[in-house]
């Protein structure tokens, strides 16, 4: 069985059991041939054979459990088939998660947006990463009548408002098929009707696919309804088409003109682009939230204090300063990890970048680097509490010393403390699990802190042969944490 | 290679760990580092299990690895039989270099001895990515377990070269030295008998999953 999402080559392969007349027909958007999934022994979809033609908009309703979000998911690609196979018009075989961040645009349940950041730094982060022009961003917000409230923090939107803004953050590529899960759940009346209008906007110049409980709205937006029970198409029927509710020319939608890709010798500033976008966005949000270095402080406050009262006979022992300042750096990172990645799953706004088909290696580089300035700062705040506590000064004269020590310490912890962070998140057990997968992979960073801060202190200088473990250690980690980054977002 | 072919494997290993069981007790000096205790006979197995039990996390990466690149499940399964066997492997060696230095160091632990240290930190390394693989069977967890354990890899490297400049070795080289006078087929056969153990023991492992796997699979279309 694979895991992977199989996304074969267009043109469509016709589906099994059902002719594909080519005469006349509109170009198909989306095919599903033979597509089943279970989950476990669940079977959640049976044998679906599906032929979505370009600028269509289709409504799925049907009952809780009737299989509608696994078919969005298998149409969006982040549910896999357990057999059969998914074709999206425009994607080319091998392209993967790139090409279909290209044609697609999915409204999930959650914003998949940062509630720190306004309407209009969410909008930007995503057109950066997209290599969008910014000028992109005014026009959705205007098509979602959202510019008044562009300059205010996500989270004080109401959840219409957040929908909207969720639906702006998919226009801003153009993308040929729209998928929107259920957008008009929990909206009162009149979210509805405006959310309602701006889909109306969109018809015939992109395909969409919206899953729904209410079928009035769905005969009345949509060409055509299908109904789903019990994992299978129970009913498909076009809706009657309403006096003069012609739609767009067809063909308009079947070549849409989405912003073209950034040709192939952009990658790698494509790729720094990406890395400093996340890295502004998470000193951004640190500089109004200050949440993740506010609680690795006051964790260190509170060690330096215990550890100060523990170890006063012995406070000027070079070896018993260092080791208590990598106790204060080691807790300090395990906290503050956790927090910064938390930022990122909450409201599945790192799920909503990777969906962009940005190189997840780059979105996890610029958030190592920006965990790793916050721990950063925590660490030289450390050394003044430790000097203050144990009162010794010799460690401030050291600080020349200590600044790069701390630096490549900071970024070989934060580069694997990233990976065991979203590891450990997703396992049954929880952030409980960090400790254990983190510890034992740093055991070099710890050893060459807690040895070079006595030699540090002796001789004004840092030892070269730790200094050369942590360099081994970052560079070796940063390539290799970054490489697998992208197989830990399954699931 | 069918499963009588395997099991034979196991039991030319287990004949190879007694012959050199016999060899030690009646050919070989007792004497290590100018001491003579019987206890210095559990060398033989000691280095053994310890070769071994590493030049299997090898494999286990190899494993992983080719499980990201493929995505059959019967990588990701190979290259947690070879951990967990491995593991095994490691915790004998602490368990054997530990039981020796209560004798000859007259303790049971050293912080000053560049090999321990090495050895536990790769047990924990090792123990966490069992505790993960093993909370639930599903292709994430599988991912992110082979991630896990390519990264471990290029720590372990790291952490060797770490521990050294740490401190001055202690534990002395295992061979080569004139102060140990080895046994060469008793150490021969111990090595070979390991080194067939070994396999047996991960296909053994392989297999029950493998097998759970199609039951399960069976039972799903049922």
């Amino acid at each position: 069985m694979s895991l992977r999402p199989v996304w074969s080559a267009a043109p469509a392969i016709p589906p099994a059991g059902r002719p594909v007349e080519d005469v006349g027909m509109p170009p198909a958007a989306i095919t599903l041939g033979a597509v089943a999934k279970r989950y476990g022994r669940h079977l959640a979809l049976e044998r679906v054979d599906l032929r979505i033609d370009a600028g269509t908009t289709v409504a799925l309703t049907g009952a809780n459990g009737a299989g509608k979000s696994t078919l969005l998911g298998l149409i969006s690609g982040t549910v896999s088939p357990s057999s059969g196979r998914v074709t999206l018009a425009g994607a080319r075989a091998g392209d993967g998660s790139r090409a279909r961040g290209r044609i697609l645009g999915v409204l999930h349940h959650r914003t998949m947006l940062y509630d720190r950041l306004t309407g209009s730094e969410n909008l930007r982060l995503h057109a950066t990463v997209r290599g969008l022009p910014l000028g992109r961003v005014d026009a959705v917000l205007a098509q979602v009548d959202l510019r008044d409230a562009a300059h205010r923090p996500v989270a004080t939107y109401s959840h219409g408002m957040r929908k909207r803004l969720s639906l702006a953050r998919l226009l801003l590529h153009e993308p040929a098929v729209l998928l929107l899960d259920e957008p008009f759940a929990g909206l009162d009346a009149a979210s509805q009707e405006r959310l309602a209008q701006i889909v109306e906007g969109l018809r015939g110049r992109h395909t969409i696919v919206f899953s729904t409980h209410d079928l009035p709205r769905a005969a009345a937006l949509a060409d055509r309804v299908l109904t789903l029970a019990a994992g299978r198409i129970a009913d498909d029927r076009p809706t009657e088409v309403q006096p003069g509710s012609e739609r767009p020319a067809v063909e308009a939608a079947a070549h849409p003109a989405p912003f073209a890709p950034a040709p192939r010798g952009a990658a790698v500033t494509g790729f720094a682009r990406t890395v400093a976008a996340l890295l502004t966005k998470d000193l951004r949000i640190e500089s109004r939230a200050r949440s993740v270095s506010t609680a690795m402080l006051m964790l260190a406050g509170l060690l330096a204090v215990v550890l100060g009262m523990a170890f006063e006979p012995l406070a000027n022992d070079p070896a018993v300063l260092s080791g208590a300042l990598w106790v204060l750096i080691t807790f300090a990172a395990l906290h503050g990890l956790a927090r910064s990645f938390d930022a990122e799953f909450h409201d599945d706004a790192l799920r909503g970048l990777l969906l962009t088909g940005a190189d997840p290696a780059a979105i996890y580089l610029g958030k190592v680097l920006g965990t790793a300035t916050f721990l950063f700062g925590v660490a030289l705040a450390s050394v003044g509490l430790i000097s203050l506590f144990f009162g010794a000064p010799a460690l401030l004269g050291a600080l020349p010393g200590l600044l790069l020590l701390i630096a490549l310490a900071a970024l070989g912890l934060t580069a694997v403390g990233g990976l065991t962070t979203v590891m450990a998140r997703h396992s049954g057990l929880g952030e409980t699990l960090l400790p254990l997968l983190l510890l034992p992979l740093v055991v070099p960073v710890l050893l060459a802190g807690v040895a070079s801060v006595p030699v540090l202190l002796e001789t004004g200088r840092l030892d070269p042969g730790w200094l050369r473990v942590l360099l081994a250690y970052d560079v070796g980690m940063l390539v290799a944490t970054t490489a697998f980054f992208e197989h830990l977002l399954e699931g | 290679m069918n499963w009588i072919a395997w099991r034979s494997l196991g039991a030319a290993g287990l004949l190879a760990l007694l012959a050199s069981t016999f060899f030690m007790t009646t050919a070989a000096s007792r004497t290590f580092y100018g001491i003579d205790h019987p206890v210095n006979l559990i060398f033989y197995y000691h280095v053994a299990v310890a070769w071994v039990g590493f030049a299997g996390l090898l494999l286990a990466a190899l494993a992983s690895g080719a499980y990201l690149v493929t995505r059959a499940p019967g990588y990701s399964w190979l290259a947690e039989a070879c951990i967990a066997v491995s593991f095994a492997f490691i915790t004998l060696t602490l368990a054997t270099g530990s039981v020796w230095a209560r004798f000859i160091w007259n303790s049971w632990w050293e912080w000053s001895d560049l090999r321990l240290v090495t050895a536990l930190v790769v047990w924990f390394i090792y123990a966490a990515y069992l505790v993960f693989r093993h909370q639930a069977q599903d292709g994430a967890v599988h991912a992110k377990a082979a991630v896990f354990s390519l990264v471990a890899f290029v720590s372990v490297p790291i952490t060797v070269a770490s521990t050294r400049l740490w401190q001055s070795p202690f534990h002395g080289t295992s061979l080569g030295t004139d102060s140990v006078d080895i046994h060469g087929l008793a150490f021969a056969l111990s090595l070979i008998g390991t080194g067939l153990v070994y396999p047996y023991l991960v296909a053994t492992r392989w297999r029950t999953h493998r097998l759970a796997d199609e039951l399960e699979a069976i039972e799903a279309q049922a």
